[in-house]
């Protein structure tokens, strides 16, 4: 079903929408929640009948509110899509086929974009799918093969299907899946159209494929967009040369200029390199030279491009690539050594791959070289044995020759024991003809390397035939004996040739086959790696690359590697091969050829591009769209029922000032007093809906009772405000009424005592909860405990806290005689209660107005104390804790304490006058206490400090 | 208009009426000053201790209470009488439950405020001319000096707070006059009804009046859409889905409701009167002023006047 542009995925779910009138009347008859009125007349109406019929409607902007939320939620569920792209026939099936090597990866998203299009094109008009790929897949033991076409699918399959596949970094294989498809008659004969999903390079059997394909079913090619960023490039070589190394790209001819930067990184993957670099336009291959210190060059481990992400812009570098530092021990009599013929050869041959420095035995160990290379007997060797075999230890690796001298070279730097003098073939004295070279085996590292017929050797010299003498030989003579030895000393090695590094006893060194063995031996002197003793032909894979050019672990179908000669395959994928000194980089790029020539496609093939990012997914708009109106709907409740916390907020409010104000009055106070604002509640209004406009989600999360506590916070409330001008007690809201209102007549008993007996004139008492309230300005805080009492919250106990710590007063009662340890812990968590102790006879709170000795109360119980008080509250108690009931004992007539015995479940009418005296004068000491702290503890002392200053 | 939800629960309301009965003794007494002024009081001889005047004897008189010292200054022979001072008991009783303490309009005194003033006022008022008057508070405490309104206010304000069930514990003297002030919501529903304890109280030859004090939301709600209503004490007493359906029967109902406590009042040939919070007190304290005053002076017999039943529109 299409709308304009607009697609719907599932058009059936658009069924829904018929079900919107009925919701409309469900959600309409849903009314909003019932205010709450007092009306103690209603009474009267008890009884009467309900005419259910009117019952009264949700608003229509909620009706309307809430169905669109329903809309949107039915339109996102049918899964609208705006402008969909047709790649294919709106019938019959499909064959999709994607390009799922090297050259998938640089376009891998668009290939997903596409495909994820020809899903949805087949779930609209309900197609299945055949799905094919380009790139074989390692099956059986050793073997690859391209894997089955999958199908048919259904569109939801199918999309699973392509979610799973991946690029992968080796060669396509068209001819492959041509036969394939070829193979598949049902396929051929069922689909309506086929798709192939590739580049515009031309690849062997590409063409034939399309051709062979057009024939049986219109084809539709499909290839990335012609943008300048979309052109394949390749890093076909990589090579280093004096100065730091030489990149090379090959890349389809470029229409436009095109910028492009190398990265190159180092082993732990960090960036040692970057170096842009411009494409010019119309070429087909760039060459760049990027001039490196050698170090630097060294520590490369990779080089790719940065906006490529393929396993062909990837190119490795493995153990050859790092250049060693060779030294030839030359005597420190000889002369000019690049006069000398002696070393030409050696030169030659090295010098391209590493750096060359002549020098005496001491001085080239001081610099540390990777490799040296000795003639004959080593020169000056006397002193340095110990220093040559230390460095062979540490992994260095002595390469020595045959010397011009007659006699054998002599000591304990020789791969095999050499039997005094030489042999010598084909000269005037000998009957033999000179000997060639046989084929080097395979413990050699040189194993592979084609034998030229024309190297002969006429004299050598000769090992002894030891037990060991043929794993210790790399390379032999066609009777057996050997020419090149080896011996793994600790990390180190040594080489022997047995010829001269000129060309006096064989033409080796000046043959091709000089240098190639030079190549293979200069990486096994690898300064990090210690070489392993044992020489590898087959090297193990260590890691691989996948098709985007990242490194991963081998898995087991991937084989050893013995030759880098073939393209990289499934069994072969590029990557890292062999272990230290012998580790190869295989490398895709090098492999890759002809980018320039674009496929030939066939006429009656249709050529679309992928179209990027145009296709909008509507549904999560939609999605989106309900939950913004469903936050604005909870919006809308929230304030609405804010408004009607707050009136009875107000409510409460306007009670305890109007107490106050009778208190002014009764007290013949001036009524003069800060004008009331009257247009808070409004204000207040307004601040809540800025508070939760700001932070809707978090009102959300905490649904209401968070707008009122950071109302009282953010601003002085006149509570705060009043409580600062005129001090007056204050009890903790416990949350059960009846002890709230015990509490409150008890501290308004004593406030009026107070008041007529002392010169402490309080203001009404008032109900705080450290959750809301700032407690700084109540001298004294009574806390009665009661069963039920509502849990302090963090930051009520935080508060609480740091109330004591900076000097209040609370007076805990747990009204009920005798104080249970466990119950009482329950209630106290999390506050930090001091170390209590029973308050001594002569405590300060006994002397600081009457004269007492007990705390009275309803009980007489003891009175528990901080045991050592802060000396820098001046030794006041901050805590004071008993369970006398105090607040029921200072209650001001008993009529009203009549009324709370029942209320409260204590028989508390037995409080005798004498007792309730007591309990006021206790009242009157506390409050004393907490409004003069330790002064009228000196005042006891005044007689004694009178005498001393000697009245 | 209506607060959703307020806590006055009755001790806190109470307190909070008493910490406010100076002003209200203060406009008591205003008020009863502006009625006495256009008032007669009702000065006869009769048994007292104050002189009233001096009155040639006349054959017959009782030679005790002839006033020699007068008598010596003239000829004649005068005998001196003194005022009447049989001096009657009232027993004011306003009614402060819970419900009393509501008000439909925050800015608008709670009835409590009113029947306080009512009864004070009408207290001062006796009191000045010499009558006693008493609040049913647990000690019955009486006064007869118009300086201890206060001390009445607050007894007034320990007197049991419902009609129905305190009333079996207050003993009013014979032919005393109760005076009851206070909503009676406490008999809206129909199986009670004031009549038994008025029957109690009228048996003892008391005269009485019955002042309902109502609020105006109490005769015309004007409540609108879903509502749940609660009492005082926050418990739903009752859910109406669309209140202008209920408007029609509520004011029925009140109206029968009323009419009850009207009828028992008039059984019991006592005065029953009616004041809304939004009307000023005068005329309610005038009517009843008069009716106390102005009833047949108590010589056993009982005169069949009837009573003045007010009833403003």
């Amino acid at each position: 079903m299409i709308f304009g542009a607009v697609t719907f995925l599932y058009p059936v779910l658009l069924a829904g929408l018929l079900l919107l009138p009925v919701l409309w009347l469900i959600i309409r008859s849903a009314p909003r929640r019932p205010r709450k009125i007092v009306f103690p007349a209603a009474l009267l109406l008890i009884g009467a009948a309900h005419n259910r019929r009117n019952a009264e409607h949700a608003p229509l902007w909620q009706t309307i509110l809430r169905s669109l939320i329903l809309l949107a939620l039915i339109l996102a569920a049918a899964h609208p899509v705006l402008n969909k792209t047709d790649y294919a026939p709106e019938n019959g099936a499909i064959l999709v086929m994607v390009d799922n090597s090297w050259s998938g990866a640089a376009h891998w998203p668009q290939y997903q974009q596409g495909m994820k299009q020809i899903v949805n094109q087949a779930r609209l008009n309900n197609q299945s799918i055949f799905i094919g790929v380009t790139a074989p897949e390692a099956t059986g033991a050793n073997s690859s093969d391209l894997p089955p076409l999958q199908g048919p699918l259904s569109p939801h399959d199918a999309q699973n299907a392509f979610d799973r596949l991946q690029p992968h970094p080796w060669a396509p294989a068209y001819a492959a899946l041509a036969t394939t498809i070829a193979d598949r008659q049902d396929i051929t004969n069922a689909i309506a159209g086929a798709i192939l999903l590739t580049n515009n390079i031309d690849a062997p059997g590409k063409a034939t494929l399309a051709t062979d394909l057009s024939a049986v079913s219109p084809l539709i090619v499909v290839h990335p967009g012609a943008e300048i960023h979309n052109g394949t490039i390749v890093i076909s070589a990589l090579a280093r040369n004096r100065n730091g190394m030489t990149v090379t790209l090959s890349h389809n001819v470029q229409p436009a200029a095109r910028q492009t930067t190398l990265v190159a990184r180092n082993d732990r993957g960090q960036i040692v390199l970057r170096h842009p670099l411009t494409i010019a336009q119309q070429t087909a291959r760039t060459r760049i030279e990027v001039p490196l210190p050698g170090d630097i060059a060294n520590a490369i481990q990779t080089v790719g491009l940065s906006d490529i992400e393929s396993a062909a812009a990837l190119f490795q570098t493995g153990a050859k690539w790092q250049q060693r530092k060779v030294g030839i021990v030359v005597s420190s009599g000889e002369g000019p050594v690049l006069l000398s013929d002696r070393y030409f050869f050696l030169d030659r041959a090295i010098s391209p791959y590493a750096s060359i420095t002549y020098g005496t035995l001491d001085s080239l160990l001081g610099q540390k070289p990777d490799i040296l290379v000795t003639t004959g007997t080593i020169p000056g060797l006397g002193s340095q044995q110990g220093a040559l075999a230390q460095w062979i230890d540490n992994g260095g690796m002595l390469v020595r020759f045959a010397g011009s001298t007659t006699s054998s070279p002599d000591d304990r730097f020789l791969p095999v024991t050499l039997r005094l003098g030489n042999r010598d073939f084909g000269g005037s004295m000998s009957w033999e003809r000179p000997k060639h070279l046989t084929r080097f085996g395979e413990n050699s590292p040189f194993s592979g390397l084609p034998v030229p017929e024309e190297i002969t050797v006429t004299r050598q010299l000769l090992a002894e035939p030891d037990r060991d003498i043929v794993a210790k030989t790399w390379a032999r003579l066609t009777d057996g004996t050997p020419l090149i030895t080896s011996i793994a000393q600790n990390a180190g090695r040594i080489v022997l040739f047995h010829v001269t590094p000129w060309a006096d006893w064989s033409n080796l060194p000046m043959s091709g086959l000089f240098v190639e063995i030079w190549q293979r031996l200069l990486p096994l002197a690898s300064p990090e790696n210690p070489s392993s003793p044992q020489i590898q032909t087959l090297l193990a894979p260590q890691s691989i690359l996948d098709g985007f050019g990242r490194a991963h672990q081998p898995d087991p179908t991937v084989l050893p590697l013995q030759t880098d000669s073939e393209i990289p395959g499934p069994r072969h994928p590029p990557g890292i091969y062999g272990q230290n000194g012998q580790a190869i980089a295989y490398n895709l790029g090098p492999y890759l050829t002809g980018l320039d020539v674009p496929v030939r496609w066939p006429d009656q093939a249709q050529i679309k591009t992928l179209s990027d990012d145009n296709q909008v997914d509507l549904a999560t708009l939609c999605v989106f769209l309900a939950f913004c109106l469903f936050l604005l709907d909870t919006l809308i409740l929230i304030i609405t029922g804010a408004n009607n916390r707050f009136q009875g907020h107000q409510r409460g409010k306007k009670m305890t000032k109007d107490l106050a104000k009778a208190d002014r009055n009764a007290a013949m106070q001036s009524t003069t007093f800060a004008a009331r604002p009257t247009s808070r509640p409004t204000t207040r209004t307004l601040f809540m809906l800025f508070l939760v406009s700001a932070g809707a989600p978090l009102i959300l999360a905490g649904l209401g009772r968070v707008p009122p506590a950071h109302a009282q916070e953010e601003n002085v409330t006149p509570r705060d405000f009043q409580a600062a001008l005129h001090p007056r007690l204050a009890y903790m809201e416990t949350g059960v009424a009846a002890i709230d209102r015990l509490s409150h007549a008890g501290l308004a008993g004593l406030t009026d005592t107070l008041r007529k007996r002392t010169a402490a004139d309080l203001a009404a008492p008032v109900m705080i909860n450290p959750q809301t309230d700032d407690l700084g300005f109540y001298p004294l805080i009574y806390w009665p405990l009661a069963e039920g009492q509502n849990e302090l919250s963090i930051y009520g106990r935080e508060q609480l806290n740091r109330y004591l710590a900076n000097g209040g007063m609370i007076l805990i009662d747990t009204r009920d005689r005798e104080v249970e340890p466990a119950r009482l812990r329950s209630l106290l968590a999390g506050i930090e209660i001091p170390t209590l102790a029973r308050a001594p006879r002569n405590h300060i709170i006994f002397r600081s107005f009457y004269l007492l000795d007990q705390a009275y109360g309803r009980f007489d119980a003891t009175l528990w104390v901080d045991a050592r008080p802060d000396p820098r509250l001046d030794g006041v108690a901050s805590v004071l804790f008993g369970g006398n009931d105090w607040a029921a004992s200072w209650v001001q007539t008993r009529l009203e304490l009549e009324q709370y015995g029942t209320a409260t479940r204590n028989p508390i009418d037995d409080i005798s006058p004498r007792q309730h005296e007591l309990a006021l004068r206790f009242g009157v000491n506390l409050v004393i206490y907490a409004l003069t702290g330790s002064y009228k503890g000196d005042q006891v002392h005044l007689p004694a400090i009178l005498e001393r200053l000697g009245r | 208009m209506v607060p959703a939800r307020n806590l006055p629960d009755q001790i806190a309301a109470a307190r909070s009426l008493a910490a406010r009965l100076p002003q209200l003794v203060d406009e008591s007494r205003r008020m009863a000053t502006a009625l006495r002024s256009g008032l007669h009081g009702n000065r006869k001889v009769g048994p007292g201790s104050d002189f009233w005047q001096f009155r040639p004897y006349i054959a017959g008189d009782p030679t005790g209470q002839i006033d020699w010292r007068r008598s010596a200054r003239s000829d004649k022979t005068y005998i001196r009488q003194t005022e009447w001072q049989a001096s009657h008991t009232y027993w004011i009783w306003p009614l402060f439950g819970m419900s009393s303490f509501w008000a439909s309009d925050a800015k608008g005194p709670p009835k409590a405020d009113r029947m306080m003033v009512i009864a004070l006022a009408l207290a001062d008022l006796l009191l000045r001319n010499g009558e006693t008057v008493g609040a049913f508070d647990p000690p019955h405490s009486r006064i007869t000096v118009h300086d201890q309104l206060a001390k009445l206010g607050h007894a007034m304000l320990a007197a049991p707070s419902d009609m129905d069930a305190g009333g079996n514990n207050i003993h009013p003297g014979r032919r005393n006059t109760v005076l009851i002030v206070g909503d009676f919501l406490e008999f809206a529903p129909l199986e009670r009804a004031p009549a038994p304890i008025l029957r109690r109280l009228v048996h003892n030859q008391n005269d009485g009046a019955l002042i309902q004090v109502l609020d105006p939301a109490e005769c015309t709600p004007d409540f609108a859409g879903r509502i749940d209503f609660t009492n005082t004490n926050d418990t739903v007493i009752f859910r109406s889905e669309k209140f202008e359906d209920l408007r029609a029967e509520f004011i029925h109902r009140s109206r029968k409701w009323r009419g009850r406590i009207r009828d028992a009042a008039m059984a019991s040939q006592w005065l029953y009167d009616q004041h809304i919070t939004d009307q000023s007190p005068s005329q309610t304290l005038l009517a009843l002023y008069q009716h106390i005053t102005e009833r047949p002076v108590r010589s056993g017999k009982t005169t069949a006047s009837p009573p003045n039943a007010g009833h403003r529109p």
